[in-house]
């Protein structure tokens, strides 16, 4: 999956595809103090998690300020990283670890906060809401707002379900990968992401998903 | 992915390709920048941080070992070793303690003068010279600190005798005690047979005299190399055996060959 993700990012960007440096040298070198090869871990992964962070929380500037934080706490733990697993299961461990205690802190910023008790923010919610039923958009919408219609769908879903839907649906994650980064069964993690799939079935109309 | 798609139902194939679908977010140009400035930042934190707690644990670790080894200074000290501040001149009516310089022009006791004058096999100008031997400090316990500078063993390992203390001819135990106690003390049998010019090591029947000094008083009684003492006036020679500061030796019993013979030491 680390290589597909490279090769499509750098694809995107318009850069070579060659990879000759596998994930776990570039590790090992910038655990030694290399700058030059936490750069190029970088260069690969920054736009993966900066992806993953914000379909998680749905706004891009939390995303962003999140995904740089996974990569300074990649930077002080690398010595603690061994070969044992794959190289984007440990750092999106780290992202997912991350935007989890984020939503958690709004959660806690919401309920204490006077201005918060009276917002009716959907997105600003992480519990699940039912579909309202009504249509979103009139058959004309653009791919932009389709897009907006899902993301908005997947920031209501619960944290279980929403970290395991988004890497496997999203960043094409396998369920063995997904399975290692949220540590939990390879039957829980597919049971979550059927369950994830129901959900937004549910909450998006059958136009957006193009079912008419 | 694919096969997976193809087991999905309708519905759920839909939204897994919707998902699939979605523009993908990229990280802004400055990312990377950014994040070296975060690590830069941190460390910096970190080590002011150390900054502070590194000397404020290392001077708390030099006080706690400044303690410890203030306390273990303490509590291996002998008390006696403490000297009295306050009290001492109070409660000083006892002679003042023995001290290594002492005045040499402390007069002799009746008791010494009249021994030393008994010795008429001496004469007076080697006594002028000989030293005062009960003028030594206070004895104790310690052999190491066994007067004449003779190192005693009382297990019975060999007597290696000052080489400088000069022997004597007469045998006169001499007085250990400090001015004002000399009444009273005892001297050990190995430092008496010293005196006598006697060299050897204590076993269990005796003294195996090694070596007999002829100056000495014992060899002038005709106690020789290979003799064994066994007695000093019928008083058995062991390790532990001592004699009463002052008094005088008269005979010495010998084992030789064999043969207990009982010499008489000549004054």
């Amino acid at each position: 999956m680390a290589s597909v993700e490279r090769d499509k990012d750098k694809a995107r960007s318009g850069g070579q595809t060659a990879v000759a440096v596998s994930d776990h040298e570039l590790a090992a070198a910038a655990a030694g103090g290399d700058e030059a090869a936490f750069g190029e871990l970088m260069d690969r992964y920054r736009n993966p998690i900066t992806n993953f962070l914000y379909r998680f929380l749905n706004d891009y500037e939390e995303a962003v300020d999140l995904a740089q934080e996974t990569f300074v706490r990649l930077y002080f733990a690398l010595d603690r990283y061994h070969a044992g697993y794959a190289f984007s299961t440990y750092l999106y461990r780290i992202a997912s670890n991350l935007a989890i205690s984020e939503l958690r802190k709004r959660k806690r910023r919401r309920l204490f906060s006077l201005t918060g008790l009276f917002s009716d923010d959907a997105s600003d919610t992480a519990e699940y809401q039912p579909a309202d039923g009504r249509r979103l958009q009139d058959a004309s919408f653009d791919d932009d707002q389709r897009s907006a219609a899902i993301a908005k769908a997947i920031a209501t879903l619960p944290e279980k379900y929403r970290v395991p839907i988004i890497l496997r649906d999203i960043e094409e994650m396998s369920y063995d990968e997904i399975s290692q980064v949220l540590e939990i069964e390879l039957g829980t993690t597919k049971s979550r992401i059927n369950r994830a799939r129901g959900m937004l079935r549910e909450k998006l109309d059958k136009e957006i998903l193009g079912l008419k | 992915m694919t096969d997976e798609l193809k087991e999905l139902n309708a519905e759920d194939r839909h939204v897994a390709e919707a998902l699939g679908a979605m523009p993908r977010a990229a990280a802004p140009p400055d990312f990377n920048h950014k994040v070296r400035g975060r690590i830069a930042a941190r460390r910096q934190h970190s080590g002011s941080g150390w900054r502070i707690f590194v000397p404020a644990i290392a001077a708390v670790f030099l006080v706690a070992l400044g303690t410890v080894l203030y306390l273990g200074v303490l509590s291996s000290a002998d008390v006696t070793d403490v000297p009295p501040i306050a009290e001492a001149p109070a409660q000083a009516p006892l002679p003042p303690p023995t001290t290594p310089s002492m005045p040499s022009d402390i007069p002799e006791s009746p008791e010494v003068a009249s021994a030393v004058n008994d010795d008429a096999s001496v004469p007076n100008e080697r006594l002028a010279e000989r030293p005062v031997p009960r003028r030594q400090p206070a004895r104790t316990e310690s052999v190491e600190d066994a007067p004449l500078g003779g190192s005693l063993d009382r297990a019975g390992s060999p007597v290696t005798p000052n080489p400088d203390r000069p022997v004597s001819s007469n045998v006169s135990v001499p007085d250990m005690r400090p001015p004002g106690f000399e009444s009273g003390g005892q001297v050990d049998s190995s430092e008496v047979l010293s005196l006598m010019g006697l060299k050897g090591n204590f076993q269990a029947d005796g003294f195996l005299v090694s070596n007999a000094e002829a100056s000495g008083a014992a060899a002038r009684a005709g106690v020789r190399a290979g003799d064994v003492v066994e007695s000093l006036d019928g008083k058995k020679i062991e390790p532990e055996t001592r004699f009463a500061s002052g008094s005088e030796i008269r005979t010495i019993s010998v084992k030789r060959n064999g043969e207990r013979l009982t010499l008489r030491i000549n004054r």
